[in-house]
């Protein structure tokens, strides 16, 4: 293949800056970076041939600033940009000053993210080509009670309420009553102002118990559409997805069909291009509801990498680049993939998000087991972004392969510094209900008290506890990369004043 | 690596733990033996370490964490969950550790932005409603009452960034109904 761009900015942060980076250098393109004020020396600004600063650390004036990113890939002498997950990745206009600028938009044309920006419009254009879609009125809801309880009136209770120009969760409120109707909505709004820009909503019923299964598709610009498998996201937290895996557990084939089927007609009514997402809730008859198309590469398509065993990132610069897509065969299934998000966050305290210096790190490895990872040692976990750290990823020849490998890699996994999710997601992987694949969205809302209840401390703790002190370790490693310099000097010294007299005497050379 | 006790009572979240462990190394050079009590059982270990990386053999299964200080407290990382343990006095009891939590006020569960608050000074608030909400990571907190409170002073406003851990509003002692003799009244609490 032949690309017309030779360097590449990455609009992005954290791991999935770091992931499309190592495409680019396999790819032989030299890949462009950009910062804040607080990711000045993060892993994806080392990982990068080169790096531009973009803005203080706020994200509205750094990685959501059109004009700061597109001035960035011009002084960095740029002819494409990967825009990556969330940020500006499906933001027309975008798209659109990157195309004005002379820079090739790695995703779908500016033209049809303008014309799939408003999530009911796309709901009744796929609704309009046979795609079975989520029931609820196809118009925003206007501000004020009124407006608020005759859309709950047509969708009926649970309602959810949803920002038009949403995703990720953000400005998402589930509504079991009339009563919780206005303070959903006020923060919802809220939410979704300051995450899009857009404060409208739309409400929707309810579809529950359900699976949340989506289709990964990529889409040339000769009309060649191909999907890729579907991955389940079922396992979410407050709709943020925690464990992805494809392919589905318990999807007949005829359902499966279905899905593959609807995901291609949406893709087709709505003109889409390069690689997009299409979204669908299954319920228990296994019927399904179109959610929404993802117009971007999704958090989890490492599962999809892994089982179909092609290169996604390097399939969307292909795409972009005007290259046809391979035979429909070209990339068939072998095995299961699961995937675990490590965030950093506090099962025990609501999941509050926790930042700060990351004092140690150690990364699992191992066959079967692929790491991303936007963290490194010594590095820090600013409170302004998301909370994803890393992502782990198992691939095996059946499903309990992979869940097996995952577990052990979680059980590897050590992040000190910041509290993360991994225990956490560890319990999620051992309940029977995920081990049977019997999953529904609602599953991690309605056992998340007990899922994050404390456990007492095993005497393993304690000993290992007991081993580092008996053994002080060299500076480096007994208080952290990000500590230093004479505080540390002094612990060290209290911490031996703590021998016993006649210790040191019985004790041979260290 | 040298011989020494390592007696420690250290408190990891609502527990406390006794340790008193006499350490002797092997004549290798590498590691040692660790022998003595936990909590008052009889235990002996193998242990051995290597910058960070702390591994120990106990009950015929081998354990290997990430140990770091961090100021008194040891953070060890194992099996996915990193454990905080904070050095207190002996014969501290694990009761004694819920005082800390008896505190008048309400604090920031995260460093971030104040993004609504939902309570004036004066205000009697009910166990379980909202009292403020703060915005980080692009995700919102709703900060709760965890018991029935009157608020005294509101310290933070709508768009102000604040601290983990930052009081935010502040209770009226004793003004609680029902307030009993166990160490005052609780704080804020999570969501």
């Amino acid at each position: 293949v032949t690309f017309p761009f030779r360097k590449v900015l990455v609009a992005n942060r954290g791991e999935i800056a770091l992931r499309v980076v190592r495409t680019l250098r396999t790819l032989g393109l030299a890949s462009v970076a950009i910062h804040s004020d607080a990711d000045a020396r993060a892993p994806h600004v080392l990982e990068a041939d080169e790096a531009q600063r973009v803005g203080p650390p706020e994200p509205a004036k750094s990685y959501l600033s059109v004009s700061a990113v597109v001035d960035a890939a011009k002084r960095g002498g740029a002819q494409a940009v990967h825009p990556g997950y969330g940020f500006l990745s499906e933001r027309a206009d975008f798209a659109r000053a990157c195309e004005q600028a002379g820079l090739v938009f790695v995703g779908p044309p500016a033209a049809v993210l303008e014309a799939t920006g408003d999530k009911l419009g796309v709901k009744a254009r796929v609704a309009r080509a046979g795609v079975p879609v989520v029931p609820g009125p196809l118009g925003a809801v206007a501000e004020g009670k009124a407006a608020l309880e005759q859309a709950a009136a047509a969708t009926g209770f649970p309602m959810l309420l949803k920002a038009v120009g949403g995703g990720g969760g953000r400005g998402l409120r589930r509504v079991d009553a009339t009563g919780d109707l206005v303070q959903a909505a006020e923060s919802a709004r809220r939410e979704a102002g300051g995450a899009f820009g857009d404060a409208r909503l739309y409400a929707e019923a309810l579809v529950h118990p359900a699976r949340h299964v989506e289709v990964q598709v990529l889409a040339d610009s000769k009309g060649g559409v191909r999907v890729i498998g579907e991955r389940d996201c079922s396992l979410q937290r407050r709709h943020q997805k925690v464990i992805e895996e494809t392919p589905a557990p318990g999807l007949s084939a005829e359902t499966r069909r279905v899905l593959h089927e609807a995901a291609v007609a949406a893709v087709g009514a709505l003109g889409y291009r390069n690689a997009g997402t299409v979204e669908f809730l299954v319920d228990r008859a296994g019927r399904a509801f179109f959610l929404e198309v993802n117009r971007r590469l999704q958090v989890e398509h490492p599962v999809t990498e892994c089982v179909h065993g092609l290169d996604l990132v390097a399939w969307q610069l292909r795409v972009a680049a005007g290259e046809s897509l391979p035979a429909a065969d070209a990339w068939a299934p072998r095995g299961h993939a699961v995937e675990a998000r490590v965030c950093a966050e506090d099962p025990e305290n609501g999941f509050v998000p926790s930042s700060g210096p990351v004092l140690a790190l150690r990364e699992p490895s191992g066959p079967g087991i692929r790491v991303d990872s936007g963290v490194r040692e010594g590095g820090e976990v600013p409170p302004h972004y998301d909370s994803l750290l890393m992502k782990v990823v198992a691939h095996g020849e059946t499903r309990a392969d992979a869940i097996a490998r995952l577990d052990a890699a979680l059980a590897r996994t050590a992040v000190v510094g910041v509290r993360t999710n991994v225990a956490f997601l560890r319990r999620v992987l051992a309940t029977p209900e995920f081990r049977e694949g019997l999953v529904r969205t609602d599953f991690l809302d309605e056992h998340a008290a007990t899922l994050c209840a404390p456990e007492p401390t095993p005497v393993e703790v304690l000993l290992l506890a007991a081993a580092a002190e008996a053994m002080p370790g060299a500076g480096a490693a007994d208080g952290g990369a990000g500590g230093g310099g004479p505080a540390r000097a002094r612990t060290a010294w209290e911490r031996l004043r703590d021998w016993r007299v006649g210790a040191d005497a019985a004790g041979s050379a260290s | 690596v040298k011989a020494g006790n390592v007696e420690r009572t250290w408190r990891v979240g609502r527990e406390v733990h006794d340790v008193d462990l006499r350490f002797e190394p092997s004549r290798a050079g590498e590691g040692g033996t660790l022998a003595g009590t936990v909590n008052g059982a009889s235990v002996t270990a193998e242990a051995a370490r290597a910058g960070a990386e702390v591994s120990i053999a106990w009950a015929g299964s081998r354990a290997t964490a990430l140990v770091v200080r961090r100021g008194e407290t040891l953070l060890v990382a194992w099996g996915g969950r990193t454990y905080e343990l904070v050095p207190v006095e002996r014969g501290t009891h694990a009761a004694g550790v819920h005082e800390a939590e008896g505190e008048p006020f309400a604090t920031s569960p995260m460093t971030g932005v104040v993004v609504k608050v939902h309570v004036d000074a004066g205000a009697a608030v009910a166990r379980g409603a909202a009292l403020f909400v703060v915005e980080a990571m692009k995700m919102e907190y709703v900060v709760r009452a965890e018991r029935d409170v009157v608020v005294e002073d509101v310290k933070r406003g709508p768009g102000e960034r604040v601290e983990v851990g930052e009081v935010i509003v502040t209770f009226r002692e004793g003004d609680e109904p029902g307030d009993d003799d166990e160490g005052g009244g609780g704080g804020g609490g999570g969501a």
